[in-house]
């Protein structure tokens, strides 16, 4: 899960903060990361019980990727008396970052509990379970409360559907990730790729090809396209495909796995025993398929 | 080495891309949590500490207000580190040993155990212990990278220039160790292995090769390495190799 910080939707603020901040909030909207310190340190040398101007402060320092200092700043706007959902939600995203998961999972939920109807907290708690716990079933509660909030989003259907797949319920999955297909998530064509290929090879293709298609540089599109086209016996365009899965990440295992079948099938021993071995370094140090 | 370098070299070995700053206590595997918002406040007073006194003082009031702590081991990282700078050898043995109580096989204490100690051995009552504790720490270190798992957010070419790095620091180590013994051939191989599988040339690796084949009377090599040395420095090395090449140019 990558944090990313609420730094544009301070609506809320705009009739209680100083001037002072409104301009601090300006400079984090334009992306001035230095001219926001400054501006931060200025306005807090001044003020320096301002939670408001702290909170932002924290905002320019994550975003200057001084993350301790982020923190920091977040803290002390806490101990100020800020007690914001978009507080808590920086404050949970920077632990989890810093993989403090304890607090994240606090701070989460004291954002949910002053923002009841927004769905990121429960977003949030939901890729944390499904990625760091591999707690699906956990994972799968917090996405159907995000999903019941906000019905439409693509991306929260793409991760229900992630869910239902890692926990094997394969048909639920599916007409999971039809809908969010339907709803516009690019990763959905990949899921439904994933699981068709089982029961339907060439609809699979199809879907992997949407998956290439909606992001050429996806390694793991490329690989599952790859291993959908060595299923129907179409080798020479998995290579291709296989051989570009590896361009887009040089580390992936699996495809350096497919490719060394391939190139041997190909009677290609020589460069398929290399790539035997490049798989095999790969597999000490990354773990088993 | 600098601090800096080795907190980012043990942050490469937990972190995910862009969370090098957390440093040391993203470890692979289980990562210690911090029960209180209160608990992390402390602990990064510590990481943010730049002075090495002031670190160690940081320490102390974590280890004595939060003394049940997952993240107590990873402080005395930081205790490590502090001690280093200030070179401050029984406190680096102390932290490093503790470090090791409670992170069994942490590849930066056991190095920085292993390249610390053998300064330190000379002219002890302990010496031959402290070598044989060296010796450990720096072969524990070759016996982990043979098996170390990395996480996939870190690039497998990266992954093996920091492991060829730690090896070569670890032969270096037992380079070292023997020179204190008085083995110079056993040193030299060390420091051989060390200088061959550095991704990088190390100024001080190839000093304490030149110097092994000084004793050796393997004059050709050991200017060669010298001069390597006095090439690579930084400047205390450039001066100690030009010193020893003196030595050589006397002897002959």
């Amino acid at each position: 899960m990558t944090a990313t910080l609420p730094v544009a939707l301070f609506a809320w603020m705009l009739l209680q903060v100083s001037p002072e901040s409104l301009r601090l909030q300006e400079l984090i909207r334009r992306g001035e990361w230095q001219a926001a310190l400054d501006m931060g340190e200025t306005v807090l040398g001044a003020r320096p019980g301002d939670p408001h101007a702290r909170y932002l402060l924290g905002v320019a320092k994550w975003r200057s990727s001084d993350k301790v200092g982020a923190i920091q700043a977040f803290r002390a706007a806490e101990r100020l008396g800020l007690d914001t959902s978009y507080l808590h939600l920086a404050l949970g995203l920077a632990y989890y970052e810093a993989n403090q998961f304890v607090l994240f999972q606090l701070q989460m939920r004291r954002a949910m509990a002053i923002a009841p109807s927004d769905a990121r907290p429960h977003i949030h708690l939901g890729r944390y379970f499904e990625s760091v716990a591999s707690d699906f079933a956990t994972a799968l509660s917090h996405f159907d409360e995000a999903l019941e909030l906000d019905p439409a989003n693509a991306e929260i259907l793409y991760l229900r559907a992630h869910c239902l797949e890692a926990l094997h319920r394969t048909d639920h999955a599916l007409e999971v990730y039809a809908q969010a297909a339907a709803a516009g998530s690019p990763r959905a064509s990949l899921g439904m790729a994933r699981i068709l290929n089982a029961s339907d090879p060439e609809e699979a293709l199809e879907w992997a090809t949407r998956a290439v298609r909606a992001n050429a540089d996806s390694a793991e599109s490329r690989f599952v396209r790859a291993r959908i086209l060595f299923g129907l016996r179409r080798r020479e365009e998995a290579l291709q495909e296989v051989e570009l899965a590896i361009a887009a990440d040089p580390d992936h295992p699996e495809a350096h796995f497919l490719l060394s079948r391939l190139l041997r099938l190909a009677g290609r021993h020589a460069e398929a025993g290399r790539i035997l071995h490049k798989f095999e370094e790969l597999r000490a140090v990354y773990g088993d398929l | 080495m600098a601090t800096c370098k080795k907190i980012a070299l043990v942050a490469l070995l937990g972190a995910t891309a862009g969370s090098a700053q957390f440093g040391v206590f993203r470890n692979l595997g289980f990562t210690p949590q911090a029960k209180t918002p209160e608990e992390f406040d402390s602990f990064l007073e510590i990481v943010a500490e730049s002075d090495p006194r002031r670190r160690l003082e940081r320490v102390a009031a974590f280890a004595s207000r939060f003394a049940e702590s997952e993240l107590l081991g990873t402080a005395y990282q930081y205790r490590l580190t502090a001690c280093v700078e200030l070179d401050d050898i029984e406190g680096v043995l102390h932290a490093g040993r503790i470090v090791l109580e409670r992170i069994p096989d942490n590849l930066d204490a056991l190095l920085t155990l292993a390249s610390s100690i053998p300064n330190a051995a000379a002219g002890r009552t302990d010496t031959a212990r402290l070598l044989r504790d060296a010796e450990h720490y720096a072969k524990r270190v070759l016996e982990v990278l043979k098996s170390k798992r990395i996480p996939r957010s870190i690039p497998f070419a990266e992954w093996r220039q920091l492991r060829l790095e730690m090896e070569a620091q670890a032969h270096e180590a037992l380079g070292h160790v023997a020179a204190k013994r008085g083995d110079f051939s056993e040193a030299a191989l060390e420091f051989e292995r060390a200088t061959d599988l550095s991704p990088e040339p190390v100024g001080r690796q190839h000093f304490r090769l030149g110097v092994a084949y000084s004793w050796l009377r393997r004059f050709s090599e050991a200017r060669v390495a010298l001069e390597t040395a006095a090439r690579l420095g930084p400047e205390p090395i450039t001066k100690l190799a030009q010193g020893e090449l003196a030595k050589i140019g006397a002897t002959r």
